[in-house]
């Protein structure tokens, strides 16, 4: 049982990362006043970039970059629609949502299921003069690692930089940011460009790490999770690492209850995200006065000399 | 002798002589309707040049042109005897053009020092908070301004955000000042000292743009004085001066001098009490004050004005009478007996509501007039109640109340929020004047109108007063108060002193009672 519980605690992290790099990358969008719906797309479309790259013998190196460069794109794509053209942004993000998993299931036909190396924490453990528990939780792969500390990054420079400090104004008032010389287009779009490059990590984290293979849908969601974990984290990407680790614990369960021998129906498995948005839902709206951290301008787009 | 300019006293003398702006045959049009058409403005250095139009006249478009905010059709600027074309409120900036605008650019949950290292650290080469917070501190002091450097901008009051526009611009290192309707939000006293402030940074060799269309303004506070009418420039930089109020009016208005309003005549005839507020206490808003104890009356026919600067509990009150604010003791009797605890059912009651905020609490800005016209009527009070509601019949009371009361450029299926302020309020009156009216609530019902619309709705609460109904007039405005009551009271601090008659009345001593009991 002990076991058990170790090797549950020890894989929260991975299965927390992608939520919370996903989550992150949507808080710089949002922050900046853009809605994007389409992080389920972008995931998709970096995982199964990744993962064909390498297995063309490409090196992981490689592999994830062009995963981070396809993302980008439907995220650029994405940007345009919103802050260019200023198209509705939850139409926008649905556009970019339907391609992402278009061609990502498009891209990956033929290719669906076959392994790759990917990336693996370490072999041994480098903390293994520490208790077994703590060694467990920080024996993690780089790009796992890299998912906490970008999160703690997207905090700081959206907290406490002159940079995040124009990121706000231009999602909070838009107008007001513009008077102040704030070039609102430009930020917005560097938001949507910077989410964009968090959002593919997070779906190339999935492909590399989590499965080391590609198969059409396994996204399965978590780009939508995301979309709901940034308000439930209040736009606040520390609070982002909590509830992406709840999440994480919540998914780590289902794979140590099958190993145990537990007969857990599949769809419990597939069922388990929603069921931790929803429980987290109602808690939150328990206990969270929530909703005054939105970005005022959220999903408003801007034109100056519009009437607004 | 030859008498001969030194090299250095020509540049001076260029440098006077040089306009700080000019604007010549501005034209700008949104959409079919031009909203200038070939405007002229010239600003000097050292002056306060008042910009004088009634809404809609093109003022804010013209300025918003010189701040860089709107991009001209055509015409010219120059700044600084050189020819600009801002495409950018930066480009502006940069130049050394500031402009405070009616409705603030301010981040409303960032900081004052937030909102001020945004918009100035580039410009005052702030490196770090320290830096910004001893630059602002230094203004502040030679300023007279004390503000909390940590405080929400949301959660301050209006004229301190006035105050915060005013440094902002300042600290980006503004030489030309544009201040759009500064006084149209503050009360009497901080208007008199925003003036103030307007005049001395004039004097300290910038130059600065007023924008208003109180007279008092213009005849007391600046040197030159343009008067702009629909798009178009009536006078252009005469001395303040030799203005009359009569003659600026004229220019602003047009055609047939506006008089003022006539006295009511005859004699009254008030009917038996309809509204009596009893020892009512209630609790605070956000940022206002708890109510104690208030007393008074209003009978059928009579206009009762409150009188009191902002902020002393009249919007506490208001939502007390209209039902959105329970009561901690005390009550409300219409009749002589209990109003209904419900907003809804007091509407049914003939309860009418104009309020201080009419975009915020009075219109839906986003929604049509003919729906603004015809949703409260479905609500209860007009007595219309209907399950199916057909265009024909919103559109057919939309234009009712468009020609009935006057509203200007407005079609039934125009959003209310394109409404210039006094268009507005007239939709608002129209909206609420509807059959079974018996009490009428007026919360600074003309507050930043022009004359015509201030007369417009003055008119009609007089209307409402002469048929019947109990008015209560609540206003900052202590002209207009003492001009319509027939019995007046003062707000101060959540109390309010007992009714008095208006024609007993002391202005002196009602000015001191806005200011005592505090
Ligand atoms: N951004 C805009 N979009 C559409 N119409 C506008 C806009 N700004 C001003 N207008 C119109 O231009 C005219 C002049 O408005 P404005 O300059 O605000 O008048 P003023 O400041 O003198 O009251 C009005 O008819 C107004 O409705
Ligand atoms: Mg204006």
């Amino acid at each position: 049982m002990m076991e058990l519980f170790t090797a549950w605690v020890g894989s929260i992290p991975a299965f927390a990362a992608p939520f919370l790099l996903a989550t992150a990358g949507l808080i710089i969008n949002e922050r900046a006043g853009v809605m994007n719906l389409g992080a389920e797309g972008v995931m998709a479309m970096a995982a199964v970039t990744s993962v064909l790259m390498e297995m063309a013998g490409h090196g992981t190196a490689l592999a994830l970059l062009s995963g981070i460069g396809a993302g980008l794109g439907l995220a650029a794509i994405f940007g345009i629609m919103a802050v260019f053209l200023r198209v509705d942004q939850v139409l926008a993000g649905l556009v970019a949502f339907a391609l992402g998993i278009g061609v990502s299931g498009f891209l990956g036909d033929g290719s669906e299921n076959q392994t790759v190396n990917g990336i693996s924490p370490p072999p041994g453990s480098d903390f293994a003069f520490l208790p077994k528990l703590l060694a467990g939780v920080l024996d993690q792969d780089w790009l796992t690692w890299f998912a906490f500390f970008a999160a703690i990054a997207v905090w700081f420079i959206i907290e406490r930089t002159d940079l995040g400090l124009r990121l706000r104004a231009v999602g909070e008032d838009a107008p007001a940011a513009d008077a102040a010389g704030v070039n609102v287009a430009l930020y917005r779009f560097g938001a949507v460009l910077a989410g964009g490059v968090l959002c593919a990590i997070a779906g190339a984290h999935l492909s590399l790490v989590g499965a080391h293979i590609w198969v059409d849908g396994m996204v399965a969601g978590r780009g939508w999770i995301a979309v709901a974990m940034v308000t439930l984290s209040r736009w606040n990407a520390l609070r982002a690492i909590a509830a992406a680790l709840l999440f994480g614990a919540i998914q780590a369960l289902v794979p140590q209850l099958l190993s145990s021998g537990m007969n857990v129906p599949v769809y419990f498995i597939q069922m388990s995200p929603y069921l931790a948005t929803l429980a987290y839902l109602l808690i939150a709206g328990l206990f969270a006065k929530g909703a005054d951290a939105q970005p005022a301008d959220l999903g408003r787009p801007y034109l100056r000399e519009e009437r607004r | 002798m030859e008498y001969e300019l030194s090299r250095i006293q020509r540049e001076r003398f260029d440098e006077i002589s040089k306009l700080a702006v000019r604007l010549a045959e501005v034209e700008k049009s949104f959409g079919p309707r031009p909203a200038l058409a070939g405007a002229n403005f010239s600003l000097e250095w050292g002056e306060v040049h008042a910009l004088l139009g009634e809404n809609g006249a093109g003022k804010s478009t013209l300025m918003n042109v010189l701040a860089g905010f709107y991009t001209a059709d055509a015409g010219i600027l120059e700044v600084d005897g050189e020819a600009a074309r801002f495409e950018t409120p930066a480009a502006a900036a940069d130049a050394g053009i500031g402009m405070v605008h009616q409705h603030f650019k301010l981040v409303g949950p960032l900081s004052v020092l937030e909102n001020l290292r945004l918009a100035c650290a580039r410009r005052a080469g702030w490196r770090s908070k320290a830096e910004a917070l001893r630059a602002m501190e230094t203004l502040g002091k030679e300023l007279g301004f004390r503000l909390d450097p940590s405080a929400r901008v949301d959660e301050m009051a209006v004229s301190d955000q006035q105050k915060l526009e005013i440094m902002k611009v300042l600290l980006a290192g503004a030489r030309i000042l544009v201040l759009d309707e500064p006084t149209a939000v503050l009360t009497e006293q901080e208007a008199q000292s925003a003036l103030g402030l307007a005049r001395s940074l004039a004097r300290s060799g910038r130059a600065v743009v007023l924008i208003t269309h109180k007279l008092r303004d213009v005849l007391g506070f600046s040197d030159r004085v343009t008067v702009m009418r629909a798009g178009r420039t009536i006078i252009d930089g005469a001395a303040s001066e030799g203005m009359t109020a009569a003659s600026l009016s004229e220019a602003m208005v047009g055609g047939a001098p506006v008089t003022e309003l006539p006295p009511p005549s005859g004699s009254r005839h008030f009917k038996p009490e309809m509204l009596r507020v009893k020892a009512l206490c209630a609790p605070a808003s956000a940022h206002g004050v708890a109510l104690a104890k208030i007393d008074f009356s209003v009978q059928g026919g009579e206009i009762f004005g409150i009188a009191g600067i902002g902020g002393n509990g009249q919007a506490e009150l208001v939502e007390a009478l209209i039902g959105v604010r329970a009561l901690t003791s005390g009550a409300v009797l219409f009749d002589g007996v209990d109003m209904p605890p419900s907003p809804e059912a007091r509407r049914e009651r003939g309860l009418r509501y104009i309020p201080a905020d009419r975009m915020g609490m009075g219109l839906f800005g986003e929604l049509p007039l003919n729906v603004n016209i015809s949703l409260p009527r479905l609500l209860g009070g007009g007595a219309e109640k209907k399950w199916l509601v057909t265009k024909s019949w919103m559109n057919g009371l939309a234009r009712d109340a468009i020609s009935q009361f006057e509203v200007a450029g407005a079609q039934v299926d125009l959003p209310a929020r394109l409404l210039s302020g006094g268009n507005a309020q007239k939709l608002m009156l129209a909206r609420e004047f509807t059959g079974g009216m018996e009490i009428l609530i007026a919360h600074s019902p003309t507050r930043g109108l022009d004359i015509r619309a201030v007369q417009a709705v003055q008119t009609r609460l007089r209307a409402a007063a002469a048929s019947g109904c109990a008015v209560l007039l609540i206003s900052e405005d202590l002209d207009e108060i003492m001009q319509l009551s027939d019995r007046v009271a003062v707000m101060s601090h959540g109390r309010m002193s007992p009714a008095e008659n208006v024609a007993a009345v002391d202005r002196a001593r009602i000015g001191r009672l806005m200011l005592e009991m505090h």
